[in-house]
């Protein structure tokens, strides 16, 4: 196994200047992703989730420390050639959507191809097989707002995986969505990671969304403080999580009332 | 907590929405009332010679009111839409229908009243400068003083206060008819793109391709058209078609063009086009009527500016028109005498030039009151047409007289036997011939008309009527016509002239030197006042168009902050915004040069060269100030997408 994704010493503070009181939102938090792995974040509010997402997808800079994508280290990187980077490399799914007005849903899901000028043949049949693995082929002329939340992840999902990423950042992407949609998503990056073989790294505080990865790291003041692996059963793994919740206690409280 | 009050704090708070609503109120206030008080200036509207201008600047007023209301209206719209989630939160804490109407009505007041206040104020200031500094630049011999434009001031304040009630009632209708999920969702409420339509495509078509043939219709044009540019009324049809195929064009080949983008994929879908033609699409409601209303805009001022332009430089030939002889003066008993008008020309140093004189008999038709003709002999004016003019020379047969009709009074009464009094009974006199024929003399020749008969039957006359009816016409060339020294001694002519001047009659003497600087000065005025509109128009589009894309970034700035997340770089995004606020600028340019020249030509009934220099020189001047203004925009809209 290769690994995709080589996080050390990831530090980083806000604030600071000028007499305003610094956070710590991440310290020195080290890990590892390995293709095709699947692998879900948990933590309490605060314990700097978001933070390292924004650091890994390249949106903010590391204080200190090295993050290495596919033998890249991201620090290196600069105007053109992040962005183009970002394109190629990187996919997203926001919590809340982010998906453009102005586009319909299969516009939405060809930008990132579009952006790279690629024949139109290919955008289109990346497009229809994307669309047909994450059910959304009959909204595809639609408009955001005519679609509902779980249609727009999905969408947000074909467009993250577009341009065949190397590493998919997904932060709470079920965190709007009801139960049922929360599920199918689940279920779709599930078999995206098994049959297309895509490496997905989601945040969430859901535990049964959590439960659909490989792999499950907690964070707690800016480090990883646990890690689970699942075995065969998701039901277990769920059971598990939630141990984990509660053994952890305290700041973890808002983690376990929410468990569903 | 009163109604006003909360109006008071909500104005306070959301300063940003507030101020660009109220700052185009206060611009449509300012413009309106500037062409109003523009057009009530006395050192324009005292002026005779500018007659048919003022008519037309009169009616430009309604246009530009016209236009303030869609100005206005437009902003006030952005504005609602802007506040839309806000007065969702208010509708559901439980907000009466009645207390969201007083809110409304309070902003409105407040906004209203501030904007007119200020828009009234800064309006006199502007003018104030404005005359000023064209007075001195243009060197007119009307100074361009500063005066109280009350009744502009009034027209003004009448106008915008049924506007802001008209919005403010319109504004409450909107909001209370809305459901709250459909304010809550504010902007991104869907705006599907426009269907294009067949029909309409075949309209727009249809009325430019015929305003364009109405102007530029080869070889002479058949009988209706030439009564309809009699009347003016070719004028405004060929102004009405341009405008509503311009909304046309705008709506449907726009429409057109990126539908075809659409099912293109190979273009479609490469790079930034794909943001671009669907943004424009998802807006194309909003772009269709902001281009339309800039390319309206930018066509008046230029048509203005070309017009005026034009104006101004025929004023020479018209002068020349006007006073075909450089002093004309009428002997009247005891007046000034030919010996006084030579001395006092050359007491102001001007060479005396050459001389010629005709008898004149003053007859009045019997049976009309107040109409005079002017009897006079055919050799005398012969004489005077040799030496002082380029016109060319009369004849008249053997027991003939021809009456004279000046193109700009073009008389046509019965010919045949007139009975004409020269206070000795009654007298026929036998008209054979009408002649309407220019460059002879100046108007004051013919009260009505003049009719000129054989040497041999004139003579006749004079014996007996010429004691009592006699006059004698004297002409003087006067090559110094421009100079100032010409234009003094013409004032001292018409004033020791004026003395012996008829009760009803036309002034004694008529000269090209007070004919020229009279048109100067109301061309120069019209000119000052067409630069002065070009240039609150062009401020007015500028503005309307920054105002669209201030309020658009409010919306779009978590939408580009996407694309950047999505790896979209700066230099693509420029390419959006670009392409997209190039085009709200730059087709209205085009419009404006293509129809402000069609608009000119309709006006003037020319199609010939004498406008490519107004039509040129508007051109660049308005294309350089509108990159300007682009570049200034584009790059304030960058960076306020960037910095969210
Ligand atoms: N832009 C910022 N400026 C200052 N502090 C921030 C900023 N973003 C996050 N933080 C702080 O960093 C910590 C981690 O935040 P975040 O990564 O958003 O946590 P999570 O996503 O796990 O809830 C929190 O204490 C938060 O207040
Ligand atoms: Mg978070």
């Amino acid at each position: 196994m290769t690994d995709v994704l080589r996080v050390t010493g990831l530090t980083k503070t806000y604030g600071g200047r000028r007499g305003t009181v610094t956070v710590r939102a991440l310290d020195g938090l080290s890990m590892t992703v390995e293709k095709g792995e699947f692998v879900g974040i948990m933590g309490p509010s605060g314990s700097g989730k978001t933070t390292l997402l924004h650091l890994l997808g390249t949106i903010d800079r590391p204080t200190s420390g090295h993050i290495i994508l596919e033998g890249q280290e991201l620090s290196d990187l600069k105007g053109l050639d992040l962005a183009v980077f970002r394109r190629r490399r990187l996919g997203f799914i926001f919590q809340e959507f982010n998906l453009l007005d102005s586009l319909t849903i299969k516009e939405n899901i060809i930008l990132p191809l579009a952006l790279e000028k690629k024949p139109a043949s290919e955008i289109e049949s990346r497009t229809a097989e994307l669309a047909r693995e994450l059910g959304i082929l009959e909204v595809l002329s639609r408009y955001p707002y005519e679609v509902s939340g779980g249609q727009k992840q999905r969408a947000a999902a074909a467009r993250a995986l577009m341009a065949a990423p190397a590493l998919v950042l997904a932060d709470e992407p079920t965190g709007n969505l009801d139960t049922a949609a929360a599920r199918s998503l689940m279920g779709c990056l599930e078999d995206l990671n098994v049959r297309k073989e895509a490496t997905i790294l989601m945040v969430t505080h859901d535990p049964v969304s959590a439960s659909y990865c490989r792999r499950i790291l907690f964070i707690k003041d800016g480090r990883i403080h646990a890690e689970l692996r699942r075995g065969l059963d998701r039901g277990q793994f769920l059971q598990r999580i939630l141990d984990t919740i509660a053994v952890s206690g305290g700041g973890c409280r808002d983690l376990a009332t929410s468990g569903r | 907590m009163t109604w006003r009050h909360l109006a008071v704090r909500n104005i306070r708070h959301r300063a940003g929405t507030y101020t660009s609503f109220f700052l185009s109120s206060t611009l449509a206030v300012a413009m309106f009332f500037l062409y109003a008080a523009g057009v009530d200036h006395p050192a324009f509207s005292g002026n005779s010679g500018m007659g048919a201008v003022r008519t037309a600047l009169g009616a430009v007023e309604v246009l530009v009111a016209v236009f303030a209301i869609l100005f206005i209206g437009y902003a006030h719209g952005a504005f609602l839409k802007a506040r839309q989630r806000e007065l969702a939160v208010l509708n559901l804490i439980g907000l009466t229908p009645a207390q969201l109407g007083k809110m409304i009505h309070w902003e409105n007041a407040i906004i209203g009243g501030a904007s007119l206040a200020v828009g009234l104020g800064s309006g006199l200031t502007l003018a104030r400068l404005f005359f000023l500094a064209m007075g001195k630049a243009l060197d007119l011999d009307v100074p361009v003083s500063f005066y109280w434009p009350v009744r502009a001031m009034a027209v003004t304040a009448a106008t915008f206060t049924l506007i802001f009630g008209l919005l403010s009632w319109r504004g409450y209708r909107r909001l209370s008819r809305w459901p709250v999920a459909e304010l809550l969702r504010g902007a991104a409420r869907g705006n599907k793109p426009p269907r294009v339509s067949a029909w309409l495509a075949m309209a727009c078509f249809l009325t430019l391709g015929s305003s364009y043939v109405l102007v530029l219709w080869p070889g002479p044009r058949p009988a209706l058209l030439r009564d309809m540019m009699q009347s003016g009324a070719y004028t405004w049809a060929v102004l009405a078609l341009l405008a509503v195929g311009t909304y046309l064009f705008f709506s449907e080949a726009g429409g057109a063009v990126l539908a075809a983008f659409k099912v293109r994929p190979a273009v479609y879908y490469r790079g930034a086009n794909l943001i671009t033609v669907s943004q424009l699409l998802y807006r194309a409601r909003d772009n269709v009527k902001i281009l339309f209303m800039v390319s309206l805009l930018s066509t008046m001022a230029f048509t203005a500016v070309g017009w005026f332009t034009r104006t101004y430089q025929v004023v020479e030939k018209r002068a020349i028109e006007e006073t075909p002889v450089g002093v004309q003066m009428m002997g009247m008993p005891g007046g000034l005498s030919p010996e006084r008008v030579e001395a006092i020309l050359s007491e102001h140093g001007l060479p005396a030039g050459a001389h010629a004189q005709f008898r004149v008999l003053r007859a009045k038709i019997a049976a009309q009151a107040n109409a005079y003709v002017y009897l006079m002999p055919l050799s005398e004016v012969n004489r005077w047409i040799g030496t002082l003019t380029a016109a060319k020379e009369l004849t008249v047969g053997p027991g003939q007289a021809t009456l004279l009709v000046s193109p700009a009074y073009p008389w046509n009464p019965m010919l045949g036997a007139w009975n004409l009094d020269l206070g000795q009974g009654p007298l026929a006199v036998i008209v054979t011939g009408r002649v309407v024929t220019g460059g002879i003399f100046a108007r004051w020749l013919g009260i009505s008309g003049q009719v000129v008969m054989e040497d041999s039957v004139f003579e006749r006359l004079w014996q007996t009527y010429g004691a009592t009816r006699g006059l004698v016409a004297n002409g003087w060339d006067l090559p110094a016509w421009r100079s100032r020294a010409a234009r003094e001694a013409a004032g001292q002519l018409v004033i020791e002239g004026q003395a012996t001047r008829f009760s009803q009659g036309p002034e004694t003497v008529y000269s090209r030197p007070i004919a020229y600087s009279n048109l100067k000065a109301g061309a120069g005025m019209a000119l000052v006042l067409a630069g002065f509109l070009s240039v609150l128009f062009f401020l007015a589009s500028g503005s309307m168009i920054y105002f669209k894309l201030y309020t658009d970034v409010q919306e779009e700035r978590s939408q580009f902050q996407t694309m950047i997340k999505l790896g979209l770089d700066v230099s693509e995004i420029r390419q959006v915004v670009s392409v997209q606020t190039a085009i709200l600028f730059f087709t209205p340019v085009v419009f404006a040069v293509v129809h402000g020249t069609l608009a000119l030509a309709a006006m003037t009934g020319d199609t010939g060269r004498s406008l490519w220099l107004p039509a040129g020189l508007t051109g660049a001047v308005f294309a350089f100030l509108y990159i300007g203004y682009f570049l200034a925009t584009r790059g304030s809209y960058v960076r306020a997408v960037m910095e969210g």
